[in-house]
């Protein structure tokens, strides 16, 4: 799997359209791999689909025995803004949280479902002096699973999405064609659709680094501008892991003098 | 039990939300709002510039002629420019005084007025006589094969040719330092600087390549003449077949068409692309009284010589001549019959050896010639909004 991996974050930046300018990409699915309470994960990356980059963070909390939360951020951008009017560019951003359940099946299986709430911000430049600005909300109900050995693990999860495009500031001035999908984008308003994301990581715990590739299904998006694709690469700390490995070193008359 | 509770309170909002149909609320806009509602306070335009760009008919085409890509913003400020009469001397003259879109962007008097009750001294060229003013102007980009402007020629790119109009005593009566603060002055200029140049600072330069943007924009390639010429030759231009009968022509406009085939589009362009020639002596009188592009070269054999425009909108554009002394067509076709002069730089399409040709067309060939000369009529010009006085 591992040696595929290089090979599947190339295909997926194939897949993805060649329009330079998005009004949709897919973050990560995360599928944190719990197991019991106060379980914590925390992870930074990077992220990439055609013509634009930037990075991801996520945290997932575990306040009760099979209960969760989880906080995602994503953000990235096609090219740089800069003095030359004539520049194209483009960035956007996302922020969410989610509740959610899991339930460890066996030692090292782990299944989730998370029902979150967010929203976000996507701009373009069009290097004819147009912009565009549209503000979003999701909500996404997520169903993962998560495989996790001693040096490596694998994981899936599909998310339901309803995407409401909330509001948009956009320039008449921008190419007819992006215009159109624009238009679209605010005509359709809210999508419905779904997201595949695979997962892929080495390392032993506490410190992970995954592969990740998401994938949007709605093919009819993706001529609005949605991207077909994103991949990544992250790290992933088990937080957890430090604070019980500090509790269990704690001297026992500490209990004894409470 | 209780965090169960919450758990399911939560997905059930979520749902709920999922539910609602929330409205969406995009704004459209070209302009920043605060901009456009500042322009809307004194001007009629719409919320995005107007397309400029001509799209020639085939028989247009294939005589090689093309526009040049017009840039919107610079020519929507051109044309609050054009009728801004701000930009004269005493604030009663704007370029569209001396050319009015009704009349194909001409004057109706001989000479046109200027500031302080002042006059010019020649006949207000027609701007909308030509097929497209940027594929029709300019020896910058055309060379020898581009019009200059003026009935002298004396300017090569409409920049040059409105500075020097607004710069003229007689007609504007600004300065450079002028021109500028008469801009600086008025708000509304400041976004549609900004627009066109990307930024608000005001230059004699750019306001003179702001007003050409917007007159390169004017385009009359949708007459009668063009509509049939099109359906007749369309990219098959050298065949001859203007000669044929016009199905959409009448019997006089098509015998109109073969006289003015056979005595006058030798200079004035069988297809009102560009003309034939570019300055000529058209004997209207035996002995120079304007030196015309003579004034301008000072060579005796350029002496009274003119401009040969196309007779595109010719029906709109009188009085006719550099002077304007012909109020009508008729009196025009009268001349080129009967009353050509011996200038010594008579041009040779209109002599027999040595002496004035006289053309001596019948009273039938007259009226033929005229309703021809009809025919290049371009009616949409007259009233295209896209030139039209955007001032409220």
């Amino acid at each position: 799997m591992r040696q595929n991996l290089p090979l599947l974050l190339c295909i997926a930046l194939c897949l993805s359209s060649a329009c330079s300018h998005y009004y949709y990409a897919p973050n990560s699915l995360q599928t944190p791999y719990l197991q019991q309470k106060h379980d914590t994960r925390a992870s930074i990356g990077f992220i990439g689909g055609n013509e634009f980059s930037g990075w991801e963070a996520s945290a997932c909390f575990s306040p009760v025995k099979y209960g969760a939360v989880l906080f995602n951020h994503f953000q990235v951008q096609h090219a740089k803004p800069d003095d030359n009017p004539e520049r194209k560019y483009g960035n956007g951003r996302l922020t969410e949280f989610a509740l959610g359940a899991y339930n460890p099946i066996k030692k090292n299986m782990s299944l989730s479902l998370f029902a979150g709430w967010g929203g976000g911000q996507v701009f373009n430049a069009y290097g004819n002096g147009g912009v565009s600005n549209l503000r979003f909300e999701r909500i996404f109900l997520q169903p993962g699973m998560m495989i996790q050995g001693k040096r490596a693990r694998f994981g899936v999860a599909t998310r339901f999405n309803r995407l409401n495009y909330v509001s948009g500031e956009v320039d008449l001035g921008i190419p007819p064609t992006e215009l159109n999908a624009i238009r679209s984008i605010e005509n359709v308003s809210p999508i419905y659709f779904s997201e595949l994301g695979f997962v892929g990581g080495f390392g032993a715990a506490p410190v992970w680094v995954d592969f990740r590739i998401n994938l949007n299904n709605k093919e009819s998006l993706h001529s609005s501008g949605f991207a077909t694709s994103t991949a990544g690469i992250s790290i992933q700390f088990e937080l957890d892991y430090f604070w019980r490995k500090t509790e269990a070193n704690r001297p026992m008359n500490s209990f004894n003098t409470e | 039990m209780k965090k169960l509770h919450l758990a399911c309170l939560f997905l059930g909002t979520l749902i709920l939300a999922a539910a609602c149909k929330r409205d969406t609320d995009f704004n459209y806009y070209y302009y920043e709002p605060a901009d456009f509602a500042l322009l809307s306070q004194y001007l009629n335009l719409p919320d995005r510039p107007e397309n400029y760009q001509s799209t020639l008919p085939k028989h247009l085409q294939s005589l090689g002629l093309a526009a040049r890509p017009v840039d919107y913003d610079k020519a929507t400020l051109g044309r609050v420019l054009f009728y801004d009469k701000n930009l004269s001397k005493d604030g009663t003259i704007s370029c569209a005084s001396c050319h009015k879109q009704e009349l194909a962007f001409s004057d109706d008097k001989k000479v046109s007025a200027g500031v302080f009750g002042l006059t010019g001294d020649r006949n207000s060229i027609a701007l909308g006589s030509v097929l497209s003013f940027s594929a029709y102007y300019g020896t910058d980009l055309f060379g020898p094969s581009g019009v200059p402007f003026f009935w002298d020629n004396r300017a090569n790119t409409a920049a040059e040719q409105n500075l020097a109009s607004m710069t003229n005593p007689n007609e504007m009566g600004m300065s450079h330092t002028d021109i500028v603060n008469a801009v600086q002055t008025q708000p509304y200029y400041e976004p549609l600087f900004r627009m066109a140049f990307g930024s608000n600072q005001v230059t004699q330069a750019r306001v003179s390549e702001a007003i050409a943007e917007f007159v390169n924009g004017i385009g009359s390639y949708k007459s009668k003449f063009d509509s049939e010429a099109e359906k007749t030759l369309g990219y098959n231009t050298y065949s001859n077949l203007e000669r044929n009968n016009f199905s959409g022509f009448s019997a006089a406009e098509n015998r109109g068409k073969l006289i003015y085939l056979d005595n006058c589009a030798s200079c004035h362009s069988p297809l009102q692309g560009r003309p034939e020639k570019m300055k000529a002596n058209n004997g209207l009188d035996a002995a120079t009284v304007d030196a015309g592009v003579g004034g301008v070269t000072n060579q005796a054999n350029d002496m009274a010589q003119f401009k040969v425009p196309t007779l595109r909108n010719i029906e709109l554009t009188g009085p006719y001549m550099h002077d304007g002394r012909f109020a009508t067509l008729e009196e025009v076709v009268e001349h080129y019959s009967t009353g050509i002069q011996n200038h010594p730089n008579l041009s040779p399409e209109l002599k027999y050896g040595y002496q004035p040709k006289k053309l001596n067309f019948s009273a039938q060939d007259k009226s033929d010639l005229v309703a021809f000369l009809k025919t290049l009529t371009d009616q949409e010009l007259r009233t295209d909004k896209r030139y039209a006085n955007p001032f409220k």
